[in-house]
């Protein structure tokens, strides 16, 4: 579905992505596992248009999207959830979750909304409050479900958990892996490595803007480099 | 009614014009400090073309606002990489080309012997389209409040729409409102287009209910009075910049003795509000707090009847 070959993204004279190439097939949950300033987000960035690729091309169903504008690639079928869960604070949660059915008539927005509040039962009886009344995890949730309302053929989560309690982020893990059981594709950037390839179908491990490692979950969960390197433990003691 | 209220009425309604133009752009997270080149646009276009061309204020109203939006779009699409303080400064730039552009030009004709059309520094007079119509000042006033209260519906079926939405999306964040699918660049030059037809409302009714207009009304102090304005009153429903202009205009001009301290109570008003209600009286959580008491009690149900035996 998703084919990225050689993507490389600047910032002045600063390379953060090198070279990177990656695949999502059509219902996969793939993760994107690298510590802070590993490239993962720029990737993330530019495969959605936000970052301007800078060599390099990203492919989404066979058609060329390398660096059109975010919007363009919103209509093609990728929808992006930002890092740092990202609600508008001034509007209602009912209205953070139109925004993200802009492309969709009023209709189907509101039977996709009535959707979400099933999918994401703590927000309905909350949706004429405003999204800075909402917790780290609601306001996660909110983000999530803006993503899914646009309808996306591929859902890129951009670190997901970050900063939420480990039971909250273990529901939006819960979340993200019933999202794919409904069919949606999702490409996922974590620093947690156990949480994302405990979703994940693959992963790519990212270093200094290079894939170093990539396999299946099982594979990569089971890799002795990455038990010393990310989890700090050698693997007879995991 | 006293020609002193018709007046600071009709003063209300011509600068609430210019304050709802900039409250569109900080809606957006634009600070625009050049609404007044729009304002001064709107009163000497309209200015020439009833005085000069011999037209109606009605035919002047659409062909102003249409070359207002057509120079603010032209500005939009100049600036649209600029934001905050950059964005700020150019169209300050902007509005004083416009103002000295002004004071250099002179273009005159004769007509019935009188010479008629923009005189530099000396303005442009004679705009006597609602003398010649024997429109007095009193129905002039209602004219300006109805196309404000037309103008303050557009704005209210804009916010509850999802323009409005858009529109704030992009002022709260302009990469995550890129990221729901937003045309930001489209949607920021649609809304400078639109803040400058909607200025030159307020300067078409200026130069009518004034007659002559002159480079100096359009200065700097005007683009930070409008601002101003949405600051005070607030960003959280179009009636802000309204209360804003009503506390200026309608109180610290109009009440006789506050007006030789008028500019110190502005600013000082300005700066308690700025550190007290950083986003106005009527700010964002206000309002919605006010819209959600108004919903609560409009789906009360009504208090059930009881029977009063005494009563009977």
């Amino acid at each position: 579905m998703l084919s990225v070959r050689g993507l490389e993204v600047s910032y002045g004279k600063i390379r953060a992505v090198q070279g990177v190439d990656l695949e999502v097939g059509e219902g996969e949950i793939v993760a994107l596992i690298g510590a802070n300033g590993a490239g993962k987000s720029s990737t993330l960035r530019a495969i959605c248009g936000i970052e301007k690729v800078a060599a390099g091309t990203v492919s989404f169903k066979g058609e060329d999207i390398t660096n059109l504008p975010s919007h363009v690639v919103l209509g093609k079928g990728i929808a992006q959830v930002p890092e740092g869960r990202m609600i508008f604070g001034n509007l209602t949660i009912e209205e953070n979750l139109r925004l993200g059915g802009l492309r969709r008539s009023e209709e189907k927005i509101d039977t996709a909304i009535a959707d979400m509040v099933d999918m994401f039962p703590q927000l309905r009886d909350r949706l004429s409050e405003r999204g800075s009344a909402l917790s780290g995890g609601q306001a996660q949730m909110l983000a999530l479900a803006r993503g899914v309302i646009a309808r996306p053929d591929l859902l890129l989560l951009d670190e997901p958990a970050l900063g939420l309690a480990p039971k909250t982020a273990g529901e939006i893990f819960d979340i993200i892996r019933g999202l794919r059981d409904r069919g949606l594709t999702i490409a996922l950037v974590e620093q947690n490595l156990r949480q994302a390839l405990a979703v994940a179908d693959r992963g790519y491990v990212v270093e200094s803007g290079r894939i170093v490692l990539e396999g299946t979950s099982g594979d990569l969960l089971a890799n002795d480099y990455l038990h010393e390197a990310y989890l700090g433990v050698k693997r007879e003691e995991a | 009614m006293d020609e002193h209220l018709v007046s600071i009425l009709t003063n209300i309604g011509g600068f609430t014009f210019i304050a709802l133009s900039a409250y569109l752009l900080l809606l957006t997270g634009e600070i625009s400090f050049g609404q007044q080149a729009f304002f001064g646009i709107g009163a000497y276009f309209s200015g020439i073309v009833t005085a000069m061309w011999g037209l109606s204020m009605w035919a002047a109203i659409p062909l102003t606002m249409l070359a207002a939006a057509f120079s603010a779009g032209l500005v939009g699409i100049i600036t649209i990489r600029l934001r905050g303080l950059y964005f700020s400064i150019a169209t300050l730039a902007f509005a004083e080309m416009v103002r000295l552009a002004l004071v250099g030009t002179t273009w005159q004709v004769k007509i019935d012997g009188e010479m008629i059309g923009p005189n530099g520094s000396e303005g442009l007079g004679n705009i006597r389209w609602a003398l010649d119509n024997n429109i007095e000042a009193n129905d002039f006033m209602w004219i300006v409040l109805i196309t404000l209260a037309i103008v303050m519906g557009l704005f209210f079926l804009m916010e509850r729409s999802r323009l409005g939405s858009i529109f704030r999306t992009i002022g709260a964040d302009r990469l995550l409102a890129e990221t729901q699918g937003i045309n930001v660049t489209a949607y920021k030059v649609a809304a400078t287009a639109l803040a400058g037809a909607i200025a030159s409302l307020g300067g078409i009714f200026y130069a009518h209910a004034q007659t002559h207009v002159y480079p100096e009304n359009f200065d700097v102090m005007l683009g930070v009075h409008s601002l101003a304005y949405g600051l005070i009153g607030g960003l959280g429903t179009a009636l802000g910049p309204l209360l804003g202009v009503i506390l200026d205009i309608g109180f610290l001009e109009a009440v006789e003795w506050v007006q030789g301290y008028r500019m110190i109570a502005f600013g000082g008003l300005v700066a308690v509000l700025l550190i007290f209600m950083p986003r106005g009286i009527l700010d964002e959580r206000r309002v919605h707090r006010l819209r959600m008491a108004f919903r609560t009690r409009k789906t009360e149900p009504p208090p059930a009847k009881t029977h009063d035996p005494a009563a009977s």
